[in-house]
Formats: structure tokens, C-alpha cells, sequence
């Protein structure tokens, strides 16, 4: 594989990267914490004894 | 939608005896809700929490005491400024504001309401703090941002169907970022074990709310 075509192969495999862990973050899948559903609002909660 | 049921009381330790029990009770008809029970009440039912819960924070956090503040936090109970401004902007980003809890909130906000209709699907803060000292010192409008911040964090720390009260007080106290709150969040154990895990002021409030003698006990 020429030098040149090898460059470019690294590029792109780093630019997809870079490209997924941005979307990802915006996503908020890897904000790690507090990995929440607040959609599903309202439930109900109730106390019992 | 689905029911949780918090079994009360959680745990056998007490913080306070039958006296001390009697007497918070006693304060609690008395002070809270002559006071703020029709706030309380109309919260309740639209954010979908037990008022005895209400009733419960508002105890633990201010006594009853509406311009209870500290320079964190003001109020019945006791937000920071910020803490309020992300809520609103969180449940808002979540769709999860109704007609009724908007017309409140614009009834204090005024032309600050706009910057709540702009928020984004998803969106957790706008970078800015629109909620003042002022707003917070407000019956109806602290109680109603509180219990969407508690209402939150039921929804959020509702493991396998159980709600983790224990969590949930842990990070209302101390906020979502503090030290204590980021090792709570992760921790695994049951709450009489996540208690000696925590300060003991965590510990006390955890104990105050769910354990025997506490205020949930007493009021429900």
C-alpha cells in the first residue's frame, strides 16, 4: 500500500472516530450520570405501610 | 403509567422518639399546612407526589419557614438560584411541564418565562440563571420548582421498580455534583448500608424522613 494511500486511510479511520464520539456526546450517551428517562414522567408514587 | 409504593418506614433506625414524633406532627398541622397546605395540595397532584412527601422536605428543609435562607439556598425549600433555573429548564427539555404548572411559573417568571418556551428537546440548562432570590422566597412558586426537582429524582432513582428514597434525599441535599451525591449515585447497596457511607447529616436526613419515628412515618 502506497505511503500516501495509508495516510489517508488513517485520516478518515480518525475523522469517523472523532465524528461518532461528537455525536455521541450530543446525544448525551456518555455523559455517564444521571442516565435518566424523564419522558416517562409521572408515575405514580404511593405510600404504604 | 405505572405506580411505585415507598413501604413506610423504610428503615428501623430513629432519629426522633414518639415525643419528638408527636410534636413534629403537631408543627406540621400548626405552622405548614394552615400556611401552604393549598399550595401544597395543588402541587401534590399536578407533579403526581404524595403531599406527605411535600410536607415532609419542607419540614426537614425551612421548618415552615418561608424566608428561611442561607447563601445557598432560600425558602420553604431551600433551592439555589441555579438549582431552580435548571430544573425548570431540565423538565421543560423533557416535556414534562404541563398548561397548569406553566401558568404558575409565568404568573412569578413574567418575561423571563420566554427563555423556558425557547428550551430545546432534551436540553438541561440554558447557561444562565433566570430564577432570583426573590422568586425562591415565594410559597407557591418554591414549592412547586421543589417538587419538580423531587419529582425528578424519584423518576430518576427508580431502580428496578423501587424507588430509592435514600438517593434521592442524598442529592436533593447536596446537589447533584458534590462529592458525596456522585458516590451515592453509583453505590449498590441497600439504604441502611449506603447510611454509614454518608455524613452524618446525610445520614440524619435520610433517617429523619424514612426511618421509625420520622416524618413520613408520622404523617401517613
Amino acid at each position: 500500500m502506497k505511503r500516501e494511500t495509508k495516510i489517508a486511510l488513517l485520516i478518515g479511520i480518525l475523522s469517523a472516530g472523532i465524528l461518532t464520539t461528537y455525536i455521541l456526546i450530543k446525544n448525551k450517551k456518555l455523559k455517564g450520570m444521571g442516565a435518566v428517562d424523564l419522558s416517562s414522567k409521572k408515575n405514580n408514587l404511593v405510600l404504604t405501610r | 403509567m405505572g405506580s411505585l409504593a415507598l413501604k413506610i418506614p423504610e428503615i428501623n433506625n430513629s432519629y426522633y422518639d414518639s415525643t419528638e414524633a408527636s410534636a413534629n406532627e403537631s408543627k406540621i398541622k400548626a405552622i405548614i399546612r394552615p400556611n401552604f397546605g393549598a399550595y401544597i395540595n395543588n402541587t401534590a397532584y399536578l407533579v403526581n407526589l404524595p403531599k406527605e412527601l411535600i410536607e415532609a422536605f419542607i419540614f426537614i428543609e425551612s421548618a415552615g419557614n418561608p424566608n428561611a435562607s442561607t447563601k445557598y439556598a432560600t425558602g420553604l425549600m431551600q433551592l439555589s438560584t441555579a438549582s431552580a433555573s435548571d430544573t425548570l429548564v431540565t423538565e421543560k427539555g423533557a416535556g414534562r411541564l404541563s398548561v397548569q404548572e406553566a401558568n404558575i411559573l409565568k404568573k412569578y417568571l413574567g418575561s423571563r418565562f420566554s427563555l423556558l418556551e425557547n428550551v430545546k428537546a432534551n436540553q438541561t440548562s440554558i447557561g444562565k440563571t433566570f430564577v432570583t432570590k426573590e422568586d425562591l422566597l415565594k410559597p407557591e412558586f418554591n414549592i412547586l420548582v421543589g417538587s419538580i426537582l423531587l419529582k425528578q429524582l424519584v423518576d430518576e432513582f427508580t431502580e428496578n421498580g423501587k424507588v430509592r428514597m435514600d438517593k434521592v434525599i442524598t442529592i436533593y441535599n447536596g446537589g447533584r455534583f458534590s462529592s458525596i451525591s456522585k458516590k451515592v449515585i453509583k453505590y449498590k447497596g441497600n439504604t441502611t448500608q449506603l447510611l454509614s457511607q454518608v455524613p452524618k447529616e446525610t445520614s440524619a436526613y435520610i433517617v429523619k424522613l424514612l426511618g421509625t419515628n420520622g416524618l413520613l412515618d408520622t404523617l401517613v
